[in-house]
């Protein structure tokens, strides 16, 4: 399986590459006053606003820093009605990928903030490298707030 | 030391006198010691024989005592023998009798079954009570005046019993059914069963019942075999009894003034006991640990060396002792002696002091030799002192009044002399065989010859003095005048040499100035064509200068146009790391059709990763660089800007330098016109100084010869004076 890597804060996550849309450039966003901070803001992607979350913010607390490498990957993301969505996901070093077995990930969570999304842990030649579940990543109560745009604006 | 003639007639006395004293006092002192230490040495021979003489007394007393003790026992053994015999066949019965049998040294009682032993038709069964008659042993009893008991063998090892006896126990009746055992709690034969086993007779001392009895055994035999010891037969005594005689006359015994005889046991338990003390005070009392001040444990030394005499040899032991009701320690030496049938350690002790006071009288007449040696000599030296006193003051007396005269001779009173022997003249006359009255007429006579010489001398002498006073006043005057001009023209040619001397002086100096403008001047020139150089290099440096810094900017320029570039290759290369990752995801969607494409996608984001490293690190150099070269520029602005300045500095310098060298070389021409002036007044001076000195001269001269006219006379004087007062001591 081959997953996308990247840091958020100090560690290194893996996201599906299956669960990927694309990888763009950070682009300008738009801010959402009153929106949590974890929340990057909207992006304009193919026509329609979609929701950025920082990843650094959401795992360390640390929001993203904006370096050339700093990328927004495009995922695939299932709502709690069961309607799929795009998300956005901020995040640095978004410049490589990594080929991996699911039983090359062990048990063994690593709590913290939004520690609902992440997932199991594997190994490299540069560390731990914790896996992303894009299912848990946005909290519930934010999800109604995000989604809110019209039916046929979902892809 | 100076000494009259009568003090050292009275020495010579005093020293005849004194030394024959000194002399018997010192050889006193020195034989006193020797003599002492002899004396003592004697003295402890003479006790050490006698103590040794005591000790062996006493030992041949005791073997005296012993032998005829001996002979008693073999006595009684004898008849208590027959008395046996009498009784018959000595034969057991068939009936066993249980006896309670005592052992001796534990005191365990235990019940013994015996056959009954029969001596003829008497049969020895217990019977304790001395009521009662008991076969053999009363008669034996009664008629020696001894104990006496029969012995039945107990067992193999041959214990005995005592089954028939005179020797009353503690409770006073018969002690019969007592034991004595072969063996010994430590299983040691014990001497007397030892030796009757073998059918031998023992006499000698043995423990009966807790007292030491001379005793004699003998082993009685079965019959008619007698093949076998059955029991045996006991005579004896208290031995303390019979020894009373002899501990009494043991006890008699003085060893010097106040030594005493002692005895202690030897072996055994009573080893370090006294068995006889000093008046018996203290017998049975262990003094095996006694030690002396220095810690020897002298009774043990005593004893080892009197076990090791034999046959009533003597051995010595010294030591420190105090007896009873004695306060002081008191050195004491012993004779000591073994004698073994008793185990006797006999010690004659006496003590070393009571020769202590023939030495303190010794002692005391040696020291009043001393005291009345020297005494006597005081005396004898007295009257010799005496008897010289008046030998001395007539011998001298004679000769002493003739010193007076010659000593009034000496201090030239003439007059006085010849009345003093005028005076003398009788006394002299009476004893006219006399050195002293030969040396006295002789100073008479010579008085009379000096009082003649000396008047004609002081007459003569008065006319030559007042001649010599009269030249010398002339002489002084004439001088003095002489001595004025000399001085005036010391005074003239003093100050024109000084004149000279100050104007040769400025001379120097001025040529000297004159030298150093002239330096001065060649040092200024050299200087203006130093700094004309210097001036010229500075313009270059300043041209140079410019150049490098319009180059630096030229460098300044290229190295942003490589930043630019630089950050142009960076965007292309994120760009391609970011198609490449994109192009990574849709093969993996794409699943095993994308597979290799997935492979060329990698390749190209590695690619695209070096490229980003490799512009950073171009960056990076490229900033560096950058920073260095504006720090070149500003610093090379700064340094145009000094050098311009210095260029200034050294224009003005050297603007200066010609004024200068104008002025000196005006100066040098001055100097010299100077300087001539100055070497015409220095010749005029010297020539003045020169006429001064030989005006001087002259004057010296004269002067020099007066003065030396004026001493001469002086001289005449002098001498004529010195003549006058000689005279005049002697007084006519």
């Amino acid at each position: 399986m081959l997953f996308v890597v990247f840091k958020a804060g100090e560690a290194r996550y893996a996201l599906e590459a299956r669960q990927v849309v694309e990888v763009i450039p950070l682009v300008t966003l738009r801010k959402c006053p009153g929106a949590p901070g974890a929340i990057a803001g909207l992006m304009n992607y193919g026509g329609a606003g979609v929701p950025v979350v920082d990843l650094g913010s959401l795992t360390g607390g640390m929001p993203s820093i904006p370096y050339l490498s700093t990328r927004i990957i495009v995922t695939h993301y299932v709502g709690g009605e069961g309607r799929q969505r795009v998300l956005g996901l901020l995040a640095e070093s978004v410049t490589n990928t990594v080929e991996r077995k699911e039983t090359d990930f062990c048990q063994g969570r690593v709590g913290g903030a939004g520690s609902l999304c992440l997932g199991k842990l594997a190994v490299d030649g540069a560390g731990f490298i914790q896996r992303i579940v894009a299912a848990n990543l946005v909290p519930k109560e934010l999800e109604a707030m995000l989604f809110t745009e019209p039916e046929g604006m979902a892809s | 030391m100076h000494m009259t003639l009568k003090h050292k007639i009275v020495w010579l006395a005093v020293l005849a006198a004194a030394l024959p004293v000194l002399v018997m006092s010192i050889l006193i002192l020195t034989q006193k010691q020797g003599l002492m230490s002899k004396i003592v040495a004697d003295m402890n021979s003479i006790s050490g024989n006698e103590t040794g003489e005591i000790a062996k007394l006493v030992h041949g007393m005791c073997a005296m005592s012993n032998r005829r003790t001996e002979q008693r026992l073999r006595e009684h053994l004898a008849s208590a023998r027959a008395e046996l015999e009498a009784q018959g066949v000595i034969t057991f019965d068939t009936n066993q009798m249980v006896w309670v049998a005592c052992n001796q040294f534990t005191r365990k009682a235990t019940n013994v079954p015996l056959p009954v032993l029969r001596l003829g038709e008497a049969r020895l069964t217990p019977n304790a009570e001395f009521t009662v008659p008991s076969p053999v042993v009363d008669i034996v009893a009664r008629f020696s005046q001894c104990y006496c008991t029969i012995f039945q063998r107990l067992n193999e090892d041959g214990d005995m019993l005592r089954v028939a006896t005179t020797v009353p126990g503690s409770d006073g009746k018969r002690a019969i059914g007592t034991t004595l055992a072969h063996h010994g709690p430590q299983g040691e034969e014990t001497p007397v069963l030892a030796a009757v086993l073998k059918g031998e007779t023992y006499v000698g001392r043995a423990k009966v019942l807790d007292q030491w009895h001379a005793a004699a055994y003998e082993p009685i035999w079965d019959s008619p075999a007698k093949t076998r010891v059955i029991g045996m037969l006991y005579v004896g005594f208290n031995l303390d009894k019979v020894n009373q005689e002899l501990r009494e006359a043991i006890l008699s015994i003085v060893v010097g003034k106040t030594g005493y005889v002692y005895v202690l046991g030897g072996k055994g338990e009573q080893r370090g006991h006294y068995i006889i003390s000093r008046g018996g005070e203290s017998d049975g009392t262990d003094i095996w640990d006694s030690k002396d001040p220095e810690g020897n444990a002298f009774i043990q030394d005593m004893i080892a060396k009197g076990l090791a005499t034999t046959n009533g040899s003597i051995a010595y032991e010294r030591y420190s002792w105090r007896n009873k009701g004695e306060s002081s320690l008191r050195m004491k030496v012993a004779a000591v002696t073994y004698f073994p049938a008793w185990d006797w350690i006999i010690a004659a002790g006496m003590y070393e002091d009571d020769y202590h006071g023939v030495l303190a009288r010794l002692n005391d007449v040696v020291n009043r030799l001393l005291l009345v040696g020297p005494l006597g000599g005081v005396i004898v030296m007295l009257m010799a002192i005496a008897l010289a006193l008046a030998i001395g003051t007539a011998i001298a007396g004679s000769i002493n009044k003739t010193i007076a005269v010659a000593g009034i001779i000496a201090e030239g009173n003439l007059g006085e002399a010849r009345r003093a022997i005028e005076a003398m003249q009788p006394a002299m006359q009476r004893k006219r065989a006399d050195e002293s009255s030969r040396l006295f007429s002789a100073v008479s006579q010579m008085t009379g010859r000096l009082v003649s010489l000396v008047s004609q001398v002081q007459r003569s002498s008065v006319q030559l003095v007042s001649t010599a006073t009269e030249i010398a006043a002339a002489s002084h005057q004439q001088e003095a005048s002489v001595t004025e001009f000399g001085a005036s023209t010391t005074e003239v040619t003093a100050a024109v040499k000084e004149i000279s001397a100050t104007s040769q002086e400025l001379v120097r100096t001025m040529q000297a100035v004159k030298t150093v403008s002239i330096e001065t001047e060649g040092l200024a020139d050299v200087g203006r064509a130093g700094l004309t150089g210097m001036e010229s290099s500075m313009r270059q440096l300043a041209g140079a200068t410019a150049s490098i810094s319009a180059r630096l900017a030229v460098i300044n320029e290229k190295a942003n146009a490589i930043n630019s570039m630089v950050t142009t290759i960076t965007k292309v290369a994120d760009q391609t790391n970011l198609l490449s990752l994109n192009a990574a995801i849709e093969a993996e969607k794409a699943g095993e059709y994308g597979l290799g494409f997935s492979v060329v996608a990698r390749e190209i984001r590695r690619l695209a990763d070096q490229t980003a490293v490799a512009s950073l690190d171009i960056d990076q150099t490229v900033r560096e660089m950058q920073s260095s070269v504006t720090a070149g520029v500003m610093e090379m602005d700064k340094f145009t800007g000094e050098v311009s300045q210095g260029v200034r500095g050294v224009n003005e310098i050297g603007l200066q330098m010609g004024r200068i060298i104008e002025h000196v070389k005006v100066l040098t021409p001055r100097f010299d016109s100077v300087n001539e002036g100055m070497l015409a007044q220095s010749a005029g001076a010297r020539q003045i100084s020169e006429a001064m000195v030989q005006l001087s001269d002259g004057a010296h001269q004269t002067r020099e010869s007066l003065r030396q006219f004026k001493e001469a006379a002086d001289q005449l004087k002098d001498a004529a004076r010195g003549l006058q007062q000689e005279a005049a001591q002697f007084k006519v």
